[in-house]
């Protein structure tokens, strides 16, 4: 062992993933939860608040019943940060997707997961996860879980444009796509944008910036204008009609090509499952 | 004020349904999502009976989490409407009255509701929870190898939907 290195346990991973995993099908994200409260007043139309009231009793009796928020529970996202001289073990998707076959069969989720996308078998039991690993400068290992559902990954985009569209070009992307399809993704919605990098990261960008949006990231001026302008859309809670289509718009960027401005669109529904947490050094040491 | 609406969907009731009325539904619906109705697509094709009553039936677009002991299902909301879109002729040739999902509907399926004088009830997308608290009694009856994609036979009681689009063609969006 090199020194200064401190190795995560396979059994530390695993019972992370279980627990946020648990955790996170049945609870609406704390920061949804404050903005869905603070702003359904803003919401006048009668179909609108009846869907938005449904939305808050549904919190509730998950929680109360320990049931799924969604009967979506979704493929299940995990972000790992390492921090300096974090180590993770090996078979690191192994040890998640055995924790994910776990959990769902233990909490009663739903198995999403088809084994090949035009064959079509079911899985069984959610596997496989979707791993992103991530070194950071920050100390501790962070690791954070994202249910999504398929219905608002659905409404999401990605476009080559071309960088003299800039600014403009976006916007536009943002609201033709949103005007088709933010109807089906159960709005509420959050959006997240990534600009830049290559295609496949652009696409990481937009999940990210949810993330993001979720642990806590104000917005500037640009994304409250871009999510002012959804809201003029008229799609409304559930697609019935209405003010409250997005409550926030989360954006993140990244260097790209002379030639390239790459633009992903992640769409976040009402059910916004993420859950974290962070833990030092000393702590990873003791479970070591 | 809710109307409330007994299932299957008779001629007299269908008709009294209109864009935007809060109906409450109850009695019995069918699960179906994308994979069962391939399956149904295949029956059909061969002139086959479907492995439950269409006349005036109802469909629900849906699949539940598995339930805990004692309880019919986990949570059940709707899922996508939009996506079953292609499947809706076969439904209403076979007598179908009415679907129940999330969102936008084509122009094709308002027009193919019109014709055959039903409905598309809107839920709330995303309520899954909430929205199992009106399921009294379910259990799968066809297509058992698809897990959740089953069709489920669920015994609704006073189950919130909107009339998103109705039997003369109105629909909530214009």
């Amino acid at each position: 062992m090199r020194e200064g290195k401190i190795f995560v346990p396979t059994s530390l991973l695993k019972d992370i993933v279980y627990k946020l995993v648990r955790e996170a099908s049945v609870s609406l994200h704390p920061r949804y939860l404050e903005e869905l409260r603070r702003r359904k007043e803003e919401e006048t139309s009668p179909n609108a608040q009846w869907i938005l009231d449904q939305l808050l009793k549904n919190v509730e009796i998950a929680r109360r019943d320990n049931l799924p928020l969604c009967q979506d529970t979704g493929y299940v996202l995990v972000f790992i940060s390492l921090g300096k001289g974090i180590c993770l073990p090996p078979d690191v998707q192994t040890t998640i997707d055995e924790a994910v076959r776990k959990v769902y069969k233990e909490a009663l989720l739903r198995a999403s997961m088809v084994s090949h996308p035009l064959q079509r078998l079911n899985t069984k039991d959610n596997t496989p996860a979707v791993v992103h690993i991530e070194e950071t400068t920050g100390d501790g290992l962070e690791i954070d879980v994202m249910l999504k559902g398929g219905g608002s990954e659905n409404a999401s985009a990605l476009k080559m444009l071309s960088p003299a569209e800039g600014e403009k070009g976006i916007r536009r992307l943002v609201l033709q796509t949103l005007r088709k399809t933010a109807w089906n993704a159960c709005p509420p919605l959050i959006l997240g944008i990534g600009i830049g990098g290559t295609m496949e990261k652009s696409a990481y960008l937009a999940k990210k910036a949810l993330l993001n949006w979720a642990k806590g990231k104000e917005m500037d001026d640009w994304e409250t204008s871009l999510m002012e302008d959804i809201n003029r859309l008229g799609i409304g809670p559930g697609g019935v009609g209405g003010k409250l289509t997005c409550l926030g718009v989360s954006i993140e960027t990244a260097p790209c090509h002379i030639a390239t401005l790459p633009v992903s669109l992640n769409v976040q529904c009402y059910a916004t499952r993420i859950t974290s947490l962070w833990l030092s050094k000393d702590e990873i040491r003791r479970r070591e | 004020m809710e109307k409330a609406i007994k299932l299957p969907l008779g001629e007299e009731v269908i008709s009294q349904l209109e864009a935007g009325d809060r109906v409450l539904l109850s009695g019995i619906v069918y699960t179906l999502r994308d994979s069962a109705h391939k399956q149904l697509l295949q029956l059909h094709r061969e002139n086959k009976p479907f492995p439950f009553p269409t006349q005036n039936a109802v469909i629900y677009y849906a699949a539940p989490t598995p339930p805990k002991p004692g309880h019919p299902l986990g949570s059940l909301g709707p899922t996508t409407a939009s996506r079953m879109d292609a499947y809706v002729p076969m439904l209403l040739e076979r007598g179908i009255k009415g679907t129940i999902g999330k969102g936008r509907r084509s122009e094709r399926v308002r027009k193919l509701l019109k014709e055959h004088k039903a409905v598309y009830f809107l839920s709330a997308g995303g309520a899954g929870a909430y929205l199992s608290q009106f399921v009294k009694e379910a259990k799968p009856i066809a297509f058992y190898e698809l897990g959740p994609e089953a069709i489920y036979e669920v015994h609704l009681e006073r189950f919130p939907a909107l009339v998103a689009i109705d039997s003369r063609g109105k629909s909530i969006w214009g």
